[in-house]
């Protein structure tokens, strides 16, 4: 039984998502205690538990204590399932949040599963369905990782109803990963999704970002989404560059200023080239449980947040490598992993 | 434990087909979308009309709370501003409800409805036809999002307020005395007042008389319970009527006795004094005790002292005494029945309880109590129609309404009135059979008419004004018990003969029963005339 203090780094629900799955990959039965404590509302909400039992059901885990608001938890898993999953979260929870969750274990199943995934597509503070598919999945299929994601409908807070349809085949060797440092800046595109909202508003944000980036008018898409369920809007700025497409979103919020969204997210992407790295802030969270499985691999990345640090302690603590953090220049560091 | 919504689709809050349905705040659809409130089951209740509306509604709760599971009920007001059908129809949905309280906590939504079915529901659910908890939903105040939610149980202290609204806040000290009732009588009041001064602060005997039913034994009660309520006392309240004490068992019963004091006497018996100690003994109908019996309770008030019988060995109890009786206990120490010096012991707080019918101002305010007290006793709320009421109002403080049992004869008239209601309201038909029996009851004829009975059939009484019939009586009767026609005469004109030096008292008498037929031969000395 492994201890998990879940107020550890960061303290949210990263730490639980990255406790579970690396549960089920190592068979390791865990008690986590403290969950998400000093937060405002304590403890497993719902989005959390959605991802906790989703993992419980693909790894025939026992559980205890997996209770809406619960602070402390164990889960005893067994070995993961492949097959046909359906998952449907609550309050336009973030799907990309419990694919996450449950991809690895999924990865290291007996066999081929499908998953369909119902509610949010793009949240706030998750990866969006565009970021996954474009700069994430190409960088595990170089691993050797096959994973197809399809976007069947769009979700958006607070109404989800969106609709993500997943086929998984397992390989229980992924192939180390390196990027080398360095940035080739190649072209910018920019993008806007709206869906009963006015098309104005997708206007004004690629405006603002496009020309603070300098984006050519013909490398600015506006989108009018039609079957969402309820309104929304989200837009990104995707990078080109040899070794990773790099994507960068902002979701419109109701009570966010367009504007100053298109502005932090302009910034966002500008302190990223001037890095001259490849790897982004949050891509290099999603790269470390890859790496560390393959137990060989290295990227360059900018400065390391709180979540990355916290994501690598956990993992440590689970599989049997050591992770190196180092300064290369300003806001500059290589990430890399090796065997114990 | 599952949690489970019942709650009304809200028609207009509720509502909206178009996508833009989202924007706005939902009360139903919000209590879904908290990231920290789970939620097993809604049971929607909803009208025909509504119905495919609410159907919209279940699919972005689906949306939204994916593992609810989400009934529509069928509810269908065809007036919901009117307060009678709408708490019919969710009274009839609670009774039948399969509520399963070991699994399923219950919630119930009160913030959809019209304000009346809010109302009805926050009484069903605090009258517990609904056992439940409420909550309230309220939309965000500048942001947007789900806004917040609120969980009311109606059973933490902190409500209390709600729930004892209906206790009387002055039920402390005199009105404690009064049960509640707002008594108007002021002398009355003004007896309660120093009863209740006196309770407080003495442990002396408190002497209560007045008629039968006046309320001796409750307000003796009350007594006790109100020195409770102040940590005067910490014993018991014993009660006994000394009319039932006769013979060698009253001493026993009383002051106990020990083992082998006489056959049958297999075990050692405290007795009610000891039963009393550091509590109220109540003694009614004191005046019936027996003289060896006071003489031992005189005793037991001096010294807290007293000798079980067959014992040779004092035991002690502090009790304080509330004696009752409806005789004059003075006529009884003149006669010789009742022990002066017990009297005097027992004499230092005396009050006499009115009867009903002295106080008829006090009739109605007991007739409220006595209907909460029997909706208490039988769980059941009953009440008059407004013209039954005032019928039996009229009737019970006119001059008809003798209440010759005072307390107890209303106490019986109510509960007959109620129980025949059958849960309904006691409306004319009732109230007017009851007037029937309460003056069938009163009418058992006085002792001048029962004396009249004998010496006239109905058809001469009948012929009799009521003015001589009244007269006519009472003369017969002094006539009945005196050993001479001379006798009667001194007695009935006692008045006028100490003014004249001589009178024909006897002539005069005569001549008054002849008047009526009558010999005066045939009733001195209680002969008893025949029939006539």
């Amino acid at each position: 039984m492994l201890f998990i203090d879940g107020s550890q780094g960061e303290g949210g629900g990263q730490v639980i998502r990255s406790a579970v799955a690396l549960s089920i990959l190592t068979a390791t039965p865990i008690s986590v205690t403290h969950v998400r404590a000093g937060r405002k509302k304590p403890g497993l909400l719902r989005q959390h538990l959605t991802a906790v039992k989703a993992a419980a059901q693909i790894s025939n885990a026992h559980t205890e204590g997996v209770t809406l608001g619960s602070q402390a938890f164990r889960f005893e898993p067994a070995a993961p399932r492949s097959g046909r999953y359906h998952f449907a979260i609550g309050t336009a929870g973030s799907t990309m949040l419990v694919l996450q969750t449950i991809l690895y274990p999924l990865l290291a199943a007996d066999g081929p599963s499908e998953v369909v995934i119902e509610g949010g597509t793009h949240n706030p503070k998750a990866p969006t369905f565009e970021f996954i598919q474009r700069t994430f999945l190409p960088l595990l299929e170089r691993m050797g990782l096959q994973v197809k994601i399809r976007l069947a409908r769009r979700g958006y807070i607070p109404v989800g109803g969106g609709r993500l349809e997943i086929e998984v085949t397992p390989n229980p060797n992924p192939q180390p990963l390196h990027l080398r440092d360095g940035h080739d800046k190649g072209e910018l595109t920019a993008q806007a999704w709206v869906a009963e909202l006015p098309a104005k508003i997708g206007h004004q944000q690629l405006t603002r970002v496009g020309d603070m980036l300098s984006i050519p008018r013909e490398r600015r898409f506006l989108h009018q989404v039609n079957d969402a369920i309820g309104a929304g809007n989200s837009f990104e700025v995707s990078i080109a560059d040899t070794q990773v497409t790099e994507t960068f979103t902002a979701i419109g919020e109701i009570k966010a200023r367009s504007r100053h969204l298109a502005t932090d997210l302009a910034r966002e992407a500008k302190a990223f080239l001037a890095a001259g790295v490849p790897v982004g802030e949050h891509l290099a969270d999603q790269l470390l449980i890859p790496i560390a499985l393959a137990g060989d691999g290295s990227f360059y990345t900018v400065t390391p947040s709180l979540h990355t640090h916290t994501n690598i302690r956990i993992i440590e603590q689970f599989l049997p490598v050591r992770f190196q953090c180092d300064p290369v220049r300003e806001d500059a560091y290589r990430i890399a992993v090796s065997a114990r | 434990m599952k949690r489970v919504v019942i709650g009304l689709y809200g028609t207009t809050l509720d509502g909206g087909l178009g996508r833009r349905r989202w924007q706005r705040w939902r009360p139903t659809v919000s209590l879904f979308q908290h990231e920290d409130m789970m939620i097993d089951r809604l049971e929607l209740l909803v009208s025909e009309d509504h119905r495919s509306a609410a159907e919209v509604l279940v699919a972005d709760i689906g949306t939204v709370a994916p593992e609810t599971q989400v009934n529509l009920n069928t509810m269908t007001f065809s007036d919901p501003w009117d307060f009678e059908e709408v708490f019919s129809s969710l009274m009839a949905f609670a009774q039948q409800y399969p509520f399963n309280q070991d699994q399923e906590e219950y919630l119930i939504h009160i913030t959809t409805g019209t304000h009346v079915a809010q109302i009805c529901l926050f009484l069903l659910t605090e009258a517990r036809y609904f056992p439940a908890n409420l909550i309230q939903s309220s939309p965000m105040r500048k942001e947007k999002g789900p806004g917040y939610y609120k969980i009311i149980d109606l059973d933490l202290s902190k409500y209390d307020s709600i729930a004892s609204r209906f206790a009387k806040e002055q039920e402390e000290g005199a009105a404690f005395l009064k049960s509640g009732i707002e008594t108007r009588n002021a002398r009355f009041n003004q007896m309660i007042d120093q009863i209740e001064k006196v309770a407080i602060r003495s442990k002396s005997p408190i002497l209560l008389m007045g008629p039968t039913g006046a309320g001796k034994s409750h307000l003796a009660k009350r007594i006790f319970q109100l020195k409770k309520m102040r940590r005067q006392i910490t014993g018991q309240f014993v009660e006994v009527n000394c009319a039932t004490l006769r013979g060698d068992a009253a001493m026993s019963t009383l002051f106990g006795h020990v083992r082998g004091a006489f056959t049958g006497a297999i075990t050692d018996r405290p007795g009610l004094l000891r039963g009393a100690h550091n509590g109220v003994l109540f003694l009614d109908e004191v005046g019936e005790l027996g003289s060896d019996e006071q003489a031992m309770l005189l005793r037991a008030l001096e010294d807290k002292s007293f000798m079980p019988v067959g014992s040779d060995r004092e035991v002690n109890s502090d009790f304080q005494l509330i004696a009752g009786t409806n005789r004059d206990l003075w006529e009884k120490v003149h006669s010789g029945d009742f022990r002066e010096d017990l009297l005097a012991r027992m004499n230092l707080w005396t009050y006499k309880l009115p009867s009903l019918s002295e106080r008829p101002e006090d009739l109605e305010p007991n007739l409220r109590y006595e209907l909460e007290r029997f909706a208490r006793e039988h769980g059941r709320i009953t009440t008059f129609n407004k013209e039954a009421y005032q019928c039996f109002l009229s009737f019970a403080t006119g001059p008809k309404g003798r209440w010759s049992a005072n307390f107890r004869d209303l106490n019986a008239a109510v509960t007959r009135m109620a129980t025949l209601s059958g849960g309904n309201r006691i409306n004319e038909d009732i109230v007017g059979e009851e007037i029937g029996r309460l003056r069938r009851q009163w009418e058992r004829p006085e002792k001048a008419d029962q004396t009249l009975a004998k010496y006239f059939n109905k058809e001469e009484l009948a012929d009799i004004d009521l003015f001589d019939r009244a007269q006519l009586g009472k003369v017969l009767e002094v006539c009945e018990t005196a050993r001479s026609l001379a006798e009667a005469g001194r007695v009935l004109f006692a008045a006028s003969r100490a003014k004249k030096a001589s009178a024909n008292d006897s002539d005069r008498l005569r001549k008054y029963l002849m008047k009526f037929g009558l010999k005066a031969s045939d009733i001195v000395g209680g002969k008893g005339a025949p029939p006539s």
